[in-house]
This record gives structure tokens, C-alpha cells and sequence, in this order.
């Protein structure tokens, strides 16, 4: 993958929001890029997450386990959305199990390569966590709302 | 070896110097990737002759085993045809032996049928005498009487011997029947081993053929398998030749550029800091790295871990002063 496509793609990504060009450019460098066939997993439900993830090409589904083990669809994210943001946070394992419904390039952003960045561009960092914040926000408030339908 | 800045790294890999140097090293790795390939691809055809060839002459050895197993069925096959063209021979002069008997038989049997027919007539003629002598009352009777009664114990007598004829005709005739049918199937057998004798042959003839042409294709794979060899040879002193002038290269970039070049990057000591130093890969690589490697990209690595994690650097410097973004952001939610 060029580039400049990284770059341009990563530059939609909600997670990139308010980057200067040069925290741009230098976190498209630490990206990564990494295909998966229909029906790879990316990463199971438990597994140590280290990395986050946005999507380049293709989709990815996201998977949950009900109480009797099934498996069903949470979400079902397309280019320029993100994922596996919460274990690079809190460092936990991972929550939900993660897989390509069609031929997908995905963007990996390890912690370590984070850090290189945060090393760099302290400011820039700061806007990763809080975009990546303004997600879980917006998560939690769809929950809450979804909470209270259902009280 | 002296240290380096970033900036000093990049203006030298854009002199005329370096990039004659790197063109020369790309010429070489494409050359090396080109044989390599080359070599791969007449290795798959060896492998793939050999196949062939192997494969050809397992058949050939098969279709030669079975043309001996033909010639075998064809001679047995001769030798049970001349069994049966002696036993048909026998079967043959029985046959003519019994016919001669049931014709004898049937001789013997006319015989005794043409009696019983003349003692019939004699009797019917004594009768019809007797019939008129009786009518004149003539003394001739009693002699008639007798004689009828005689004719009549002769007729009973030779009708007794008609039946004996007849079933001695009839079972000389069922032994002919069963002598000829004999004979019949001995030479339906013989016609069958005859054929069979020369069907055989045939088939292991084809066989022998179809053989002789395979080794012989196995023989023609056999001189490209040779003439594959030595193209390979060719291709391996190519190969090495190859190597020696990469080696050269890297070496004397080694010693021109004041670098560490081990195989595929080229590293300075940092200026900035004693525990980095500067790394620029001469590849691309978007497999194996923590980033996705360019090559002629200037790259900072720790010297204990050295390619295992490598950091793009800044060209452009990093932040100075505060953020307005963060100002107006906190601006904000305040």
C-alpha cells in the first residue's frame, strides 16, 4: 500500500480528527498494513490485544458471544472506521471477537509504534486518545439511551 | 565511523554519489531475482522431467510385462490347438467308424423289414387261398391251415427281431449323433485356440511397440534432462558471480559511505543520542517490520534492538510551543 493512500485514508478516519499534516504523515508511517481473505479472524474474543485497527478496504464484522455461546453480529464497520481501540487503552483483553466479511485491508497502529508517536508528537497523541474518547463517548451515550428504552 | 544527523543522512542519499551506487545495487538484486526465478523455473522442469521420464518408462516396463504375458496365453494357446486338432482327428475317424456301424444297423434292420413284409403278403395270399378253398370245400384246407399257422409263428418271430434291429439302429445312430457333436465341439475349440494363438500375438506385438516408443521418449526426455543440468550449472556460476559483485558492492559502499552495511540497510551512529542509530533499508518490506518498511527512508533504531523496531523520523521537527488546538478544545468544554 502506497503512501500517500495511507495517508489519504487515514486522514477521513474519525481517529485522526484535528492531526496536523506532520502527525499525519508521521502516524501514517507507523501504520501498518495487513490483508485478510472473507472469514479471517482479526482477533478473537480474550485474546491480549496490543494494536488498534482501521479499516482501509473492505469490512469487518464485529462478533459477540451469547449466554449460551452463540455467535452474533455487533457491528459491522466499513473504510475509515476503527477498532480494538479498548484494549490499547485499558490494556485488558480483548472484548469482542473481530472478522473480515470480504477480501479487507486493514491499517495496524501497534502500542509500541503509538508510543513512538506520542514521543514525537506529544499534542498529537493527546488528539488520538480524545478522538479516540469522543468514540467511546458516543458509545456509552447509545447505551445509556438503549439502557433507559429498556428500564 | 562518525555520527550523523537525520538531515545529513538525507542530503547524502540524494547525491549523485549514493544514487549511482544504489542503481548499480537494484541492477544487481533484479539481475539476482531474475536468475533466481530462471533457476527455480528450470529446477521445476528437472523435477518435472524426471517425473516424466519415470513415469514413462514405469509404463513401458509395464506394457513390456504384459506383452510376455500375450506371447505366453499365445503360446499355450498353440499347444492346446494341436491337442485338439488330434483329438478332433480321433474324434473324426470315431465318427467314420460308427457311421459305417449305424449304417450296418440300419442294413440289418431293412433286412428283417423286408421279411416281415414278404411273410405279411405270404400270409395275406395263404388266407385268401384258404378263404376259396374252404368255399369249394377242398381237401387243401387243413394243409393251408397249417401252413398259415406257420407263416404266422415265422411273421411273430421275425417281428421280435424287427424290434431288436430297430433299437440296435437307433442307438448306433445316437452314438453317431453324439460322436459327431463330439467331433463339433472339438473343432469349435480348435478354430477358438487357433484364433486366440494369433490374437495374442497381436496384442503382444502392440504392446512391444507402444513400449519401444515409450523408452524411447524416455530416452529424448533423458538427453533434456542433461541439457536442463547444465543450464542449471550455467545458471548456478551465474548465481555466484551474481553474489560476489553484491558483496563487492555492499563492501565498498561499506567503506565509502563511513555506514555499517550489513545486507540490507545502511546504518549511521546518531549524533542526537549515543543509544540510536540511523537505519535506511534498501528494500521495501510490508511483511515483517513494525512499519511498513520504503526503501531510502530514514528510520531511527535503538542499538540493542536494532531492526526489530524501527521509528520513522521527523524531517520537519517536531512541535514548538503551545497547541491552539488543545486551547480551543479546553476553551470549549470550559
Amino acid at each position: 500500500m502506497k503512501d500517500a493512500d495511507k495517508r489519504e485514508l487515514l486522514s477521513c478516519s474519525a481517529l485522526m480528527e484535528n492531526l496536523l499534516p506532520a502527525e499525519l504523515v508521521m502516524i501514517s508511517d507507523l501504520f501498518h498494513h495487513r490483508d485478510f481473505r472473507a472469514g479471517d479472524i482479526i482477533f478473537r474474543e480474550g485474546d491480549v490485544g496490543e494494536s488498534l485497527f482501521v479499516v482501509a478496504s473492505g469490512e469487518v464484522e464485529v462478533l459477540g458471544h451469547g449466554a449460551s455461546g452463540e455467535m452474533y453480529r455487533v457491528d459491522l464497520l466499513g473504510p475509515s472506521q476503527f477498532f480494538g481501540e479498548l484494549s490499547i487503552i485499558d490494556k485488558e483483553y480483548r472484548s469482542a471477537t473481530v472478522r473480515a466479511t470480504k477480501t479487507t485491508t486493514i491499517l495496524e497502529l501497534s502500542s509500541e509504534n503509538l508510543h513512538t508517536f506520542a514521543k514525537n508528537f506529544r499534542n498529537g497523541f493527546t488528539w488520538v486518545v480524545v478522538n479516540i474518547a469522543r468514540v467511546l463517548a458516543a458509545r456509552l451515550r447509545e447505551c445509556n439511551r438503549m439502557l433507559a428504552k429498556k428500564m | 565511523m562518525k555520527t550523523k544527523t537525520s538531515q545529513d543522512i538525507v542530503q547524502f542519499l540524494d547525491t549523485d554519489f549514493f544514487l549511482k551506487w544504489y542503481r548499480r545495487y537494484r541492477d544487481i538484486r533484479a539481475e539476482q531475482e531474475a536468475v533466481l526465478q530462471r533457476r527455480e523455473g528450470l529446477f521445476s522442469q528437472l523435477s518435472m522431467l524426471r517425473f516424466q521420464s519415470e513415469s514413462i518408462r514405469q509404463k513401458a516396463e509395464t506394457l513390456l510385462m504384459r506383452a510376455g504375458q500375450w506371447e505366453e496365453k499365445s503360446a499355450l494357446a498353440l499347444s492346446k490347438l494341436a491337442d485338439l486338432e488330434n483329438d478332433s482327428f480321433q474324434a473324426v475317424s470315431d465318427f467314420e467308424k460308427q457311421r459305417s456301424k449305424a449304417s450296418g444297423a440300419w442294413a440289418d434292420r431293412d433286412c428283417v423289414d423286408q421279411d416281415v413284409e414278404s411273410l405279411r403278403q405270404k400270409i395275406f395270399l395263404v388266407q385268401s387261398r384258404m378263404k376259396a378253398a374252404e368255399k369249394y370245400h377242398s381237401d387243401d384246407v387243413d394243409r393251408m391251415r397249417d401252413e398259415l399257422n406257420a407263416a404266422r409263428a415265422h411273421l411273430e418271430a421275425r417281428l421280435q427281431q424287427l424290434q431288436v434291429a430297430d433299437r440296435r439302429m437307433k442307438n448306433e445312430e445316437n452314438k453317431r449323433t453324439a460322436i459327431w457333436s463330439r467331433v463339433e465341439t472339438r473343432w469349435s475349440d480348435s478354430l477358438r485356440a487357433s484364433l486366440a494363438r494369433s490374437e495374442y500375438l497381436y496384442l503382444a506385438k502392440r504392446d512391444r511397440a507402444l513400449a519401444e516408443t515409450l523408452l524411447y521418449s524416455a530416452d529424448q526426455e533423458q538427453k533434456r534432462d542433461q541439457t536442463l543440468r547444465e543450464q542449471l550449472k550455467k545458471i548456478s556460476i551465474q548465481e555466484h558471480g551474481l553474489e560476489d559483485a553484491l558483496q563487492t558492492h555492499l563492501f565498498e559502499a561499506e567503506k565509502d559511505f563511513d555506514c555499517i552495511l550489513l545486507s540490507e540497510f545502511l546504518y549511521w551512529p546518531s549524533s542526537d543520542d549515543v543509544g540510536s542509530a540511523y537505519a535506511v533499508p534498501l528494500r521495501r518490506d510490508q511483511q515483517l517490520h513494525n512499519v511498513d518498511l520504503e526503501p531510502l527512508r530514514v528510520y531511527r533504531v535503538a542499538r540493542t534492538r536494532g531492526v526489530e523496531f524501527l521509528e520513522p523520523i521527523l524531517l520537519d521537527g517536531a512541535e514548538i510551543g503551545p497547541d491552539p488546538r488543545l486551547t480551543a478544545f479546553f476553551g470549549r468544554s470550559a
